[in-house]
């Protein structure tokens, strides 16, 4: 083997000499330069030995915090944690000498350790990140206080502040999804408007299950929500007070049913779609002012309009052109460009966080997708594909995408899913009972 | 991929040995001697790129030292050249860690030609963030 590896490599020098390439004099203070192409990608290893209890009594909590903390990290897929049982050693202390080799013999590539003390009420957690392979840390150790019952959201700061320093990107945990509750059988859905924190923990019912609500959605600093409610037997646009549940219908603009609301992003102006006589329009109503204007006007079905992250422009799907298609128009209303062509109809558009890509919801065949574009429409790649995927939701650092999934025949559920941009991690989300419509809050303050 | 670098890590010996002098076939600036392409191809398996993003692919240029037994030197990995781009100090980070990593216990490349790739510049690729 090992001479014909010889022999191989020796004829390909001979020929590329031949060639006269490749025959160069030493120079020995110059560099040797080389350039990668390319690179592995792969989960991330990282150890987390499970936080010290400073304080006597802190051993659980120390324990629940370093479990959400690893399971916000691994449920990225960019992160795989290593099973403690392969740790040589562990930290003596929080901020003690860190024994790199221990850690490089099992090919962690970042050390996390952390520390909690539990004084009655209050909870102090504090962490550092290390580069096992430059031994070195990496930015300077945080501390998060607050109170017991907000463990978790510290636990989501710390797994924030690892995933920012070791992406470069804003983390998604320490936020919260609003959706639509759903039980009972198919064809007699209770749905009720609840909350919680990305990954289902902490839910909340905001609405009772005597009216049917679709469609909640975030202002873009998470303190209200918009919905549509069937309370007065006709849909309504409703806002929601988060801190408080109360609510009150929105003023619209006069019509016989109005729907598929957003905030923009300064949260002073709603958009949504009114049924006038038996025509589908967008309109957009000041909430200061109550002055409404409308934004399309043609016979065709114009609705789930949503802004662009700048307030410039709307993206929203129409029929005009004879199927349902995705257009882009000024903010102020004027004449929209169509920005989807592919085979099957398209909807539920929704603008990226960043700007540079719009989620949408495709029915081709039979299928229901979740897939992205630019906004340009080029590049359109689809996530996912099941009987029924609808409804995406970006996470605020526009790197995941959250929709509703609902299976296939009389006992069909529903359930929440997210996925990445790339259509890699595709999970469940774990919601006590049925879920749809999901829309994702910015990280809390 | 090991067994490889071995044999060319010998080969290697033997020509300049036969030369008598550190003369080496094939360019390493050209990356396209052997040797240089194994090396390459030892620090690429170890770099991670982490997830794809919509904001292309740019470059740093990471220079270090390396020892005579084929060790990278940790203290000797700098940044050349920084522009301040968005993603570029994670794209150093994970060049310091596959150099690092893939380093140890050495790299597989001919001990005879040290002077040849003592100093190493390298350009490693890294996937630019979409500005927030």
């Amino acid at each position: 083997m090992m001479t014909k590896l010889m022999t191989a490599f020796a004829a390909t020098m001979i020929a590329l000499v031949s060639l006269g390439t490749v025959v160069a004099p030493a120079q020995a203070q110059e560099p040797l330069r080389l350039t990668l192409r390319d690179g592995v990608i792969e989960a991330l290893p990282f150890a987390l030995p499970s936080f010290e209890a400073e304080v006597a009594g802190s051993e659980q909590m120390a324990a629940d915090i370093s479990r959400v903390i690893a399971e916000d990290l691994n449920g990225t897929g960019l992160f795989r944690q290593i099973q403690s049982s392969a740790f040589i050693s562990t930290p003596a202390g929080f901020g003690s000498p860190i024994e790199f080799s221990d850690w490089r013999a099992i090919n962690a590539q970042a050390l996390i350790t952390g520390a909690v003390a539990v004084n009655g009420s209050q909870v102090t957690v504090k962490f550092r990140l290390y580069d096992v392979f430059s031994g070195a840390e990496m930015g300077e150790g945080l501390q998060f206080a607050g109170t017991t019952d907000g463990w978790r959201r510290m636990s989501h700061k710390v797994a924030d502040a690892v995933y920012s320093r070791i992406t470069g990107e804003a983390g998604y945990f320490d936020s919260r999804i609003v959706y639509v509750a759903e039980t009972g059988p198919k064809d007699d859905r209770a749905k009720r408007l609840a909350i919680m924190d990305y990954d289902g923990a902490n839910v909340q019912y905001l609405t009772d299950s005597s009216a049917i609500v679709l469609a909640p959605r975030f202002s873009a600093t998470g303190d209200r929500v918009l919905y549509t409610s069937y309370e007065s037997g006709f849909p309504r646009i409703n806002v929601l007070d988060v801190a408080t549940v109360g609510r009150q219908q929105l003023t619209t603009a006069p019509g016989d049913m109005a729907f598929s609301p957003r905030f923009s992003l300064d949260g002073r102006q709603v958009i949504y779609s009114l049924i006038n006589g038996g025509n589908t329009d967008i309109y957009r109503t000041d909430l200061a002012t109550g002055q409404n204007t409308r934004l399309t006007n043609t016979p065709a079905i114009e609705t789930a309009p949503s802004f662009s992250p700048d307030g410039s422009q709307i993206v929203f799907e129409s029929d005009r052109s004879g199927t349902q298609q995705l257009y882009v128009m000024s903010a102020n209303g004027g004449e929209p460009q169509r920005i989807s062509f592919g085979n099957g109809r398209y909807g539920t558009p929704v603008w990226s966080p960043r700007g540079d890509l719009i989620a949408f919801t495709k029915q081709e065949a039979g299928r229901f997708h979740i897939g992205v574009m630019r906004t340009d429409g080029t590049e359109e790649r689809l996530l996912t594909s099941s009987f029924l995927d609808e409804g995406p939701t970006w996470a605020p650092n526009g790197r995941v995408i959250m929709f509703g999934r609902e299976t296939q025949g009389a006992d069909g559920t529903t359930a929440l899913y997210s996925v990445d941009i790339t259509g890699r991690n595709l999970r469940r989300v774990s919601t006590p009972q049925g879920g749809s419509d999901p829309s994702w809050g910015p990280l809390q303050r | 991929m090991r067994v490889l670098a071995a044999v060319l890590s010998v080969w290697a010996a033997g020509v300049a040995a036969d030369h008598g002098t550190e003369e080496v076939m094939g360019d390493p600036n050209g990356a396209n001697i052997a040797w240089a392409e194994n090396f390459k191809a030892q620090i690429a398996s170890c770099l991670n790129l982490g997830q794809q993003t919509n904001g292309g692919v740019a470059f740093v240029s990471v220079s270090f030292e390396m020892t005579p037994n084929a060790r990278p030197a940790e203290y000797s990995i700098q940044l050349l050249n920084p522009t301040g781009r968005a993603g570029e100090a994670e794209g150093f980070e994970a060049a310091r860690r596959a150099i690092l990593r893939c380093g140890q216990p050495s790299y597989a490349l001919p001990l005879d030609l040290f002077s040849q790739w003592r100093h190493v510049e390298i350009s490693f690729p890294y996937f630019v963030p979409v500005s927030e």
